[in-house]
């Protein structure tokens, strides 16, 4: 008796599931169904009287999306994709679509961000993309090379590429290669647009001298120079050294390494609002250790020095999950025993 | 993702006299170095294929800009990648390339973004880059307009079948082919010039001469070392009137590039013509040796045919006027058109007058007719004129053939040198 009532419930919750199912599948089907014939408006409606009693529907809400793009409403559609963003940030489509509708606004840098953020949130692809960037500098490197006739060693290119272990992401998060890489910096682009380059407008009076002074420093992902034949940093440049001394730093912030980030400060290091360097140190410990995963991205990188003393002026964008932070920064370096240590850091808004 | 918001986004001394060199069947009999060349062997049909020539390369350069310019970065990309792999050492075409490869990760600051830490080492290559980037446009947007020649070209004759033209300040070479109807352009190309630019006075000054000259020689690149590319044609620099002028140096060639370098910066040799190697081919196919003048002008003043009409008609009737003189053999009246030994150049007035008294009496009162006339007006501090022309005497199998070169003396024109060619 008893079993026959527990098979019973079983079979009713089965089938109460299933009709269920049924009946989610049935709805979408005739929201898609009505969209697909051109009844746009009874299937916005179809859709948001859903919505109403399961907001959370992802694959509602971004037909829904789809639908108000098809409609014309740019702005409620850039909406229910970006809460889409919000709710299900490690699905690719959301992003996707936004950049579309950014794009088809002319905010091309918007949808660039977006994009990026899209590729991002799947860790596979971000890493096939993050490979296919390395490629592409390589390539880049090998034609500028030609292009100016510099002496390419032999030895093959050695690209900085990151394997995937297992064909299966474990996590939603980013594998550690994928955090401790540090991210490719967008220089400011504030006030440049898109130029149609017509022949007749070309002018010849720019020196690369003022390119230099214009244009602001771009943090490049690391090549090794020695490929090219081409003095490595080491030598005769301090500026090329305290540039590099920076980007050490962001990288062992971001590895969260310990031992390396605080190695990257003098022993003269003055911790600001006059904090003792011991306590300091255990803040940053604190700050750094406990975090799952840190990106530092350093941009508009400008250097002064003068013999052993420079100064390092930068943009920095801080993030750690979902906490981000930007930032003006200053860095003051001084060369000790042929390195460049961190005397003094500050913010600089 | 292709980021391309702010983009705008590149004759050492040999004597001329010396004309030995190995040749192929496929290329002018070329004995003294002046012997125009009377019967054209396996040529090309003046429909000229120019695509053997560079202006394929620099069209399709051109092109992947535009593509740019247009908003097709992706087929820019595929573009500017096949002309890379089939032009590698087209600079030009590598820097475009690594421009659109740089794009697809960062915004480019600059034409030709190369990393910062290579500046130091690159020295002026990426300004050269640029420079020879920027002619090559100029030229091709303004290009001359049909049926328009350079107004140095008074008059040729359609035995001369060729002739060309250097614009300097557009680093242009214009070819030039002579039909019934005219001068017709057939093809032009980027060229480079000395490193210290134009107006050549003195031996190693690195400078490219400027004036008319004629191509005297050919040297293919079998004699030659991969320096010159594919081939050479020297010119008579210093012609009659550097010579008169004082002006020194020699070896002046038009020649090609070696293997490591498609083209070269506009400004760049020690004094020499420089080309690509197939536009240097395609002129040794399209010239003949000592009837095609090659013009060096530090910028071409482009004139329909009829606005020199009546120049050169002016100038014919002084030439008939000689020639009336002297086939009538009155030579106090054909003296009246000499100079005297101008600055060692040309012959006393008592020497000109031996060679035309000899001249007249070796005709025999026979007729003297002038034919295949060539007039080309050269004008810098002084107003030249260099002619060329055919002397037959009637009853004979083949006239002699006689350049002179005048010069406009107050308001007559005169001649200061002539020979037999």
């Amino acid at each position: 008796m008893l079993c026959k009532m527990k098979i019973a419930t079983i079979c009713t919750s089965l089938l109460l599931v299933l009709s269920c199912h049924n009946a989610w599948a049935d709805v979408h089907q005739e929201v898609t169904q009505l969209a697909h014939t051109g009844r746009l408006s009874e299937a916005l409606l179809l859709a948001d009287q859903y919505l109403a009693s399961d907001p959370r529907d992802l694959q509602m809400q971004f037909t829904k999306g789809v639908i108000q793009q098809d409609i014309g409403k740019m702005a409620e559609a850039a909406d229910t994709f970006r809460q889409l963003t919000i709710e299900y940030p490690d699905q690719p489509e959301p992003y996707n679509n936004l950049a579309v509708i950014y794009a088809s606004q002319a905010q091309f840098e918007k949808a660039r961000s977006v994009l990026e953020l899209a590729i991002q949130s799947n860790s596979s692809y971000a890493i096939a993309h993050q490979n296919l960037v390395e490629i592409y500098s390589q390539l880049a490197m090998q034609a500028y090379a030609k292009a100016l006739q510099l002496p390419q060693e032999k030895r093959s290119i050695k690209p900085k590429l990151t394997l995937i272990r297992s064909p299966l992401a474990a996590s939603n998060l980013p594998p550690p290669g994928l955090a401790d890489t540090l991210s490719y910096a967008n220089p400011d682009t504030s006030g440049s647009e898109m130029r149609s380059v017509p022949p007749s407008d070309f002018s010849s009076n720019r020196s690369i001298e003022d390119n230099a002074a214009t244009r602001p420093q771009i943090q490049t992902i690391a090549l090794d120079a020695g490929d090219y034949g081409l003095p490595t940093a080491s030598t005769r440049d301090p500026e090329k050294e305290i540039e590099n001394a920076v980007l050490e730093w962001a990288r062992m912030w971001s590895a969260r390494d310990l031992k390396g980030y605080f190695a990257a400060y003098s022993d003269t290091f003055v911790p600001p609002d006059g904090m003792e360097r011991k306590t300091w140190e255990r803040e940053r410990t604190l700050r750094i250790a406990k975090k799952s995963n840190i990106t530092v991205r350093i941009a508009n990188l400008v250097i002064h020095v003068k013999e052993d003393h420079g100064i390092a002026q930068f943009h920095q964008d801080y993030q750690s999950g979902h906490f981000t932070v930007s930032s003006e920064k200053l860095l003051e370096f001084d060369k000790l025993n042929q390195r460049w240590l961190i005397v003094k850091e500050m913010i600089s808004n | 993702m292709i980021h391309l918001t702010g983009y705008f986004l590149l004759c050492l001394l040999l004597s001329f006299a010396t004309a030995t060199s190995a040749h192929s069947n496929t290329y002018p009999d070329n004995r003294n170095g002046l012997q125009a060349i009377k019967s054209p062997k396996n040529r090309h049909s003046s429909t000229a294929d120019v695509t053997a020539s560079s202006q394929q390369a620099e069209q399709r350069l051109l092109d992947i800009y535009h593509l740019i310019a247009s908003g097709y970065s992706s087929d820019a990309v595929a573009q500017a990648a096949s002309l890379a792999r089939e032009y590698p050492n087209f600079q030009l075409a590598q820097l475009v390339y690594g421009d659109l490869l740089a794009a697809k990760i960062r915004n480019l600051h600059s034409w030709g973004d190369i990393p910062v830490e290579w500046s130091p080492k690159i020295g002026h290559t990426l300004d050269e880059l640029r420079a020879e980037f920027h002619q090559r446009v100029l030229a091709v947007n303004d290009l001359p307009p049909p049926g328009s020649i350079p107004s140095q070209f008074l008059q040729i004759p359609l035995e001369t079948r060729h002739a060309i033209a250097v614009d300097a300040s557009r680093s242009r070479l214009y070819l030039f082919e002579n039909r019934p109807e005219g001068l017709v352009l057939m093809a032009n190309f980027y060229i480079s010039v000395g490193k210290a630019g134009i107006a050549k006075s003195t031996q190693g000054d690195k400078r490219t001469p400027l004036g008319i000259y004629f191509i005297t020689n050919f040297l293919d690149a079998a004699s030659l070392k991969n320096f010159y590319g594919s081939g050479a044609l020297p010119i008579n620099y210093p012609n009659v009137l550097d010579l008169m002028r004082g002006k020194t140096g020699g070896g002046i060639w038009l020649h090609g590039t070696p293997p490591s370098q498609f083209s070269q910066a506009p400004q760049a040799s020690n004094g020499c013509i420089v080309m690509a190697n197939p536009d240097l081919t395609y002129l040794l196919q399209h010239i003949e040796v000592g009837s095609t003048p090659v013009l060096i002008s530090p910028q071409i003043t482009w004139v329909d045919p009829s606005e020199t009409a009546s120049e050169s008609k002016q100038f014919d009737v002084t030439l008939q006027a000689w020639h009336d003189a002297k086939e009538s053999g009155r030579l106090d009246a054909v003296m009246s058109f000499y100079m005297s030994n101008v600055h060692g150049i040309g012959k006393s007035l008592k020497n000109w007058q031996q060679m035309l008294q000899r001249e007249i009496s070796g005709r025999q009162g026979k007729d003297l007719a002038l034919k295949d006339v060539s007039l080309l007006h050269w004008t810098d501090s002084a107003d030249t004129m260099v002619v060329t022309f055919v002397e037959d005497f009637s009853g004979m199998d083949v006239g002699m053939k006689k350049r002179q070169f005048w010069m406009k003396d107050g308001n007559q024109w005169k001649i200061f040198f002539e020979t037999a060619i």
